[in-house]
């Protein structure tokens, strides 16, 4: 199998993804998959297209910021260059198996890119956690984070296992519920309803779209 | 001028915010990080922050109020 990762690292939500992402290269790794990381000085469109084209990766994750029509890619003097934009170069995901961690790009960009074939796994609002701001420096160490971060990861993981689409979504759902059960039961510490209401609302907002089954081959 | 956010959704909001430790910072993509505080006065000022952080907080209520929360939790 071969897959893409982006890895942008500029602010205090890329940090966390580019540290999160850190467990899906090791189990890539070790694992045979052919894992490419397009961090700076190579986290550039044109690296990540020629990557494509070059590379055929049946798998794109993406760690980045997003909206409902783009996917973007490193920041540098101020300005935040997209990866993919819809009309632009949304062709570049289709017949492939994305999972984008970025905030609502399932909205319309995801659906535009997998119209023929392929499936994109995206969120259709923003994709938001809460962080403990002790814990900024080090974000494996943040707990608060994690519960909102591991569910992301466990998803990405599943498609790096050669799960399909679906059942990765569903080990999203799955590991998000657990998380919300063991907030529950705990309901009176501070922030515990805080943490199940946005573990709710990225549940909500996860879509897969396109070919549920659609897998990685291994 | 119009209201972004309903008077009882933003009392409500406003209360949840101040149960939520001061140590705790929403993420939120590329609009960015944002404390407790911080998160206030957005709801206050009812800009783009502050109408998503209470349609968050309105969509759980909803949720939680329908069923639809317990519902999902017992599959």
């Amino acid at each position: 199998m071969k897959a893409i990762i982006t890895l942008p690292n500029y602010d205090d939500a890329t940090a966390y993804l580019y540290c999160y992402a850190e467990e899906l290269i090791t189990f890539a790794q070790k694992n045979g998959v052919s894992i490419i990381q397009l961090r700076r000085p190579r986290l550039r469109r044109d690296v990540l297209e020629s990557s494509i084209l070059e590379q055929k990766p049946e798998l794109l994750l993406f760690n980045a910021h997003g909206d409902e029509k783009t996917i973007y890619g490193d920041k540098i003097a101020h300005h935040t260059d997209y990866l993919i934009r819809e009309d632009k170069n949304h062709e570049f995901l289709e017949g492939r198996l994305t999972y984008a961690r970025a905030c609502s790009a399932a909205a319309s960009l995801g659906k535009k890119g997998v119209m023929k074939s392929g499936c994109f796994i995206g969120y259709t609002q923003p994709f938001s956690f809460w962080i403990d701001t002790n814990r900024i420096t080090t974000p494996l160490k943040d707990k608060i984070a994690q519960l909102f971060l591991q569910p992301s990861n466990d998803l990405a993981l599943s498609l790096l296992k050669g799960k399909t689409a679906g059942e990765a979504a569903n080990c999203f759902n799955i590991s998000s519920q657990k998380n919300i059960l063991q907030l529950l039961s705990k309901k009176d510490e501070p922030g515990a309803m805080a943490c199940a209401m946005l573990l709710w609302n990225n549940m909500e907002a996860l879509e897969v779209l396109g070919n549920e089954e659609m897998r990685a081959v291994k | 001028m119009n209201q972004k956010i309903a008077e009882e959704l933003k009392k409500i909001v406003l209360w949840r915010l101040e149960t939520i430790p001061p140590h705790f910072k929403l993420s939120v993509g590329n609009k960015g990080s944002f404390t407790t505080e911080e998160l206030k006065e957005h709801v206050e000022k009812e800009d783009e922050v502050g109408v998503m952080f209470a349609t968050i907080q309105l969509n759980f209520m909803k949720a939680l109020a329908n069923g639809e929360f317990s519902k999902a939790l017992a599959k």
